[in-house]
């Protein structure tokens, strides 16, 4: 069963019971954000919510650990780039 | 760092106002020792860095969340003595060149910023009377306060709440980096020629006929020409290892903090009665604050973070979906008439006090430094400290 | 259930065995985990069964055993404790953002352990991870890391990984391992008590070799590059105390470098509860000091496994168990006579386990070479992006804890809280002022302890 969700403005497909950071990988993409400071690209590090790398934008929330976090049907995911933003981008 | 044998002055406290009055008096040419001990609760670096030296003073910030929070209290919160709003005022103006100054010469940038501006949110027809009370109670020589419409402050800020009637606008009310404050004054210090002793805890002070004329600390000890207390919220203890007695009491203060958010997610600094909100250089969004007359912990209560994170939403209600980074707490040392204690102290010919800066340290520290320097080297202050010296509390010990 | 008796944080062997243990004692418990599932990092449950592999049976079946008592447990799942207030409250938010204050009469601290990893050129790389976190792709969702694998550390975790992802047809190009092969072959003299651990590890080794991937001894890897994300990863030999020897450097290009030289457990609530710690390097650093019934300092408060001294998962599900019935006995659910002879019980196969644990930690004690990996434009603060020649200047500034450099410098200020670069920051700092580790102390701890939302914490008519 696949799973449709919209990763930085474009509709995606992945296998139910995914992370999303496991989509993000299944899909090719291992560059989660840009960081705020020198806009250096991070990914997963530690895979269990410690290390607050994988943070993304998840629907409204501006940082949600994206390998924490399973895949929605209809979820709509960013790659910050820079600091987290409260203005919704697509 | 090695102990000097002898300073002209030894600073017991390196928080923002030790380090201030460091750096005058190494500015002045006296030799100076700089004493630290890190304490967790040290309200500088607990404090969110507001220079409201008109808004703090006309009883906003943490005067009317305090007021809020204690039902059945007066109508409003009283304002401070004009005299103290004179110097707050006169403190904030020193920031820009002193920002220039500090950057120059230790290469510190304090984050002064000079364009966010105060706002103090008026939700409901109760508070109108306290508005307008504030604007005249500003008077007219602290100008250019304003009542702003709704779309108005919609304009400067699209993220604040609709829900609510007007606000006051005080153009003069900035911010600063309280931390970054704190280090550029002590190493502005050291570039002088003061000594910066960290982790170095005082239990003693040699008496020798009405001078002190030896610190004793855990890292060695030290003879002085002068002392100054700086010691904030612990500074009753360290006077009183001079048989001193000043009524400085603890007032914990709990702070929450947002993850960084863009630049200009939030241009101007807010107080409202349930929170001040501040957006700092690096991004985060302070909110505070409780003022808890209590003892020296520095715990952090559930309630209260919920209660700041709920007053924040309510102004900003874009800030529901942000990440909560952390919370902490600070220890302000508070008087009982919330004015500060500087200068000489009666009992001794050399000890002198800078302390009691409660809830306007940060904004008061330029001036607070430049005081009590002139008055530890026998000058004269640039600002009259007369009604600040501590004997002004001896009337109700004795 | 606002009102368990007994609050177990974490669901891994710790959690769950100590869950069991007191619901056979009939007190009520709630497993308060951040997981999808129960099992921990160790027994992780495919989220994706389909494109998983099998998962350990241990882990079915300690999670089989819970569901059979859910009269007296409650699991609560994708659940984040982040705060104890006084009277072992315990901050819990929920997965849609509920915040909840539990009041339990006792609280099982059993959080585990996060990975060691010292910090070196390259090592924010996308690509870059911990084994840990390979492994957690590919035994919920059987995805891969990446393309071609290396591994570098020290410990059997590394091997175990190794082969998860050979078994998953991802191309392992080769293992380091930083202590020298002697010192590892000396290893099965420690265990006799243990030969099933023994025998596993020798599994693996036959497994790598079978599959032809190289185990390096006495190898670290050195730096990472790339340009958005790694493609190349130098190594060289190292010497005793682990300083490489930067003449006979080689290059690898890999797509994906999984570093792990261990593990430090997570004592962030145990901190935070106001728990005594003590300085323990062999098992992973600052721990809470534990009695003989694995109570903290703090009356009511128990921690057990991973969380309170690295052992590895037998260990942990045994010391659950204990865990578990010492909070049983404390709220007087089981007399004296009982507790005491499942105590001893526990005790002898706890310390079964040790011989060999006790060889693994030494082979694997960092060493001092790890050090100087770090140059002044490496980042050690991940999350804010501080690099060694700042912090280095806050320290000589005179900011020699962790409050003042994480003040002056922001090292330490960031989302997690200095976890990832406290224990070789610490390291640093005591090695530029010349004092030991223990003296520059733990870091502190605010909460939250993990992201949480500020809407979490605001009342319902807040959120509209």
């Amino acid at each position: 069963m696949e799973i449709e969700f919209i990763l930085d403005g474009q509709a995606v497909h992945c296998p139910e019971g995914f992370t999303v950071i496991g989509a993000l990988f299944h899909l090719g993409q291992r560059v989660v954000r840009m960081t705020a400071g020198t806009a250096a690209p991070r990914s997963l590090f530690c895979g269990m919510g410690v290390c607050c790398d994988c943070l993304m934008q998840i629907n409204e929330r501006t940082s949600v650990r994206a390998c924490m976090t399973l895949v929605q049907p209809g979820m709509r995911v960013v790659s910050a780039q820079g600091a987290a933003t409260t203005a919704y981008q697509v | 760092m090695v102990m000097r044998k002898f300073s002209d002055v030894v600073v017991i406290g390196g928080g923002v106002i030790g380090s201030s009055v460091a750096f005058s008096l190494a500015r002045l040419g006296a030799s100076v020792t700089l004493l630290d001990a890190s304490t967790p609760g040290r309200a500088t670096s607990a404090s969110a860095g507001g220079l409201w030296s008109l808004g703090e003073s006309l009883g906003l910030g943490c005067g009317v969340i305090l007021h809020t929070s204690q039902q059945g209290a007066r109508a409003e919160p009283a304002p401070l003595p004009l005299k103290f709003m004179d110097f707050l005022w006169e403190s904030n103006l020193l920031f820009p060149n002193l920002a220039t100054e500090l950057l120059t010469l230790c290469g510190i940038n304090i984050e002064a910023e000079s364009a966010t501006g105060l706002l103090y949110l008026i939700y409901d027809e109760s508070q109108e009377s306290h508005a307008s009370r504030i604007i005249s109670w500003a008077g007219s020589d602290h100008g250019a306060l304003e009542q702003w419409g709704p779309q108005r402050i919609r304009d400067r800020d699209p993220l604040i709440t609709h829900n609510l009637r007007n606000a006051i606008h005080f153009p003069g009310d900035n911010q600063v980096n309280p931390i970054l404050l704190n280090e550029a004054f002590k190493r502005g210090a050291c570039a002088k020629g003061a000594c910066f002793i960290p982790e170095a805890r005082v239990h003693a002070l040699r008496c020798n006929n009405r001078r002190i004329v030896e610190v004793y600390t855990d890292k060695g000890s030290i003879a002085c020409g002068a002392v100054v207390n700086a010691a904030g919220a612990w500074s009753a203890q360290i006077a009183k290892l001079a048989s001193i007695e000043i009524p400085i009491q603890p007032v914990r203060g709990q702070i929450i903090c947002t993850e960084a958010l863009q630049p200009g997610t939030l241009r101007s600094n807010l107080s409202t009665r349930d929170c001040y909100i501040l957006q700092k250089a690096h991004g985060e969004i302070i909110i505070g604050s409780t003022t808890e007359y209590s003892d020296f912990s520095t715990k952090v209560r559930y309630e209260d973070i919920c209660n700041l994170a709920a007053g924040a939403i309510r102004a900003v209600p874009a800030l529901r979906n942000v990440t909560l980074k952390r919370s902490w707490s600070g220890l302000r040392p508070g008087t009982p008439d919330e004015l500060p204690i500087l200068g000489p102290a009666a009992e001794l010919e050399n000890f002198f006090h800078a302390t009691g800066g409660f809830r306007t340290g940060i904004v008061a520290a330029p001036l607070t430094g430049e005081v009590v320097a002139a008055s530890v080297l026998g000058l004269k202050p640039k600002f009259p400290i007369e009604s600040f010296l501590a004997h002004r509390f001896q009337r109700v010990y004795v | 259930m606002n009102h368990p008796s007994i609050v177990i944080i974490g669901g891994g062997p710790a959690g769950m065995s100590a869950a069991i243990a007191a619901a056979k004692q009939g007190l009520s418990c709630t497993i308060i985990d951040e997981g999808f599932a129960l099992g921990g990092q160790i027994y992780r449950k495919p989220t994706n069964p389909e494109h998983a592999p099998t998962p350990h049976p241990r882990g079915e079946q300690l999670r089989t055993e819970i569901a059979k008592l859910t009269q007296h447990i409650e699991v609560r799942n994708g659940h984040s404790a982040w705060g104890i207030f006084d009277e072992l409250r315990v901050a819990v938010t929920s997965p849609d953002e509920h915040t909840e204050l539990l009041q339990p009469q006792a609280l099982i601290l059993a959080p585990g352990a996060h990975e060691l990893v010292p910090p070196f050129p390259g090592w924010t790389l996308p690509g870059v991870m911990t084994p840990g976190a390979a492994q957690s792709l590919i035994k919920t969702m059987g995805v891969a890391p990446g393309k071609r694998v290396m591994l570098a550390g020290t410990g059997p975790f590394l091997l175990a990984v190794a082969c998860q992802l050979i078994d998953a047809g991802v191309h392992v190009v080769s293992v380091l391992e930083a202590s020298s092969r002697p010192a590892w072959l000396r290893l099965p003299l420690h265990g006799f008590r243990t030969p099933g651990i023994l025998v596993e590890g020798f599994l693996y080794l036959n497994k790598l070799h079978q599959s032809r991937v190289p185990v390096r001894y006495g190898r670290i890897v050195v730096s990472a590059q790339g340009e958005n994300e790694l493609n190349e990863v130098q190594h060289a030999p190292v010497n005793a105390e682990w300083f490489p020897d930067n003449n006979c450097i080689e290059t690898e290009r890999v797509d994906t470098l999984l570093v792990g030289y261990g593990f430090v457990p997570r004592n962030q609530l145990a901190q935070m509860a106001e728990c005594k710690l003590e300085f323990c390097p062999e098992v992973g650093g600052w721990i809470p000091i534990r009695d003989r019934n694995l109570a903290t300092s703090v009356t009511g408060i128990f921690a057990a496994g991973d969380g309170a001294g690295v052992a590895g998962s037998l260990a942990a599900a045994h010391e659950g168990e204990l865990a578990g019935m010492s909070a049983a006995f404390f709220l007087g659910a089981v007399d004296e006579a009982t507790f005491t002879a499942a105590r001893n019980l526990i005790e002898q196969k706890l310390s079964r386990l040790r011989p060999l644990r006790r060889a693994l930690d030494k082979i694997s004690t960092l060493q001092p070479g790890l050090m100087s990996l770090v140059r002044d434009d490496t980042l050690v603060c991940r999350c804010e992006e501080v690099t060694w020649g700042e912090a280095r200047e806050a320290v000589c500034a005179g900011s020699t804890t962790y409050r003042s450099l994480k003040i002056t410098s922001r090292a330490g200020m960031g989302a997690c809280q200095g976890r990832f670069c406290w224990p070789f920051l610490s390291r640093l700092v005591a090695a530029e002022e010349k004092c030991s580790v223990m003296d520059i102390g733990p870091p502190s701890v605010r909460s939250p302890l993990v992201p949480i939302t500020l809407g979490s914490l605001a009342p319902e008519s807040l959120k509209n």
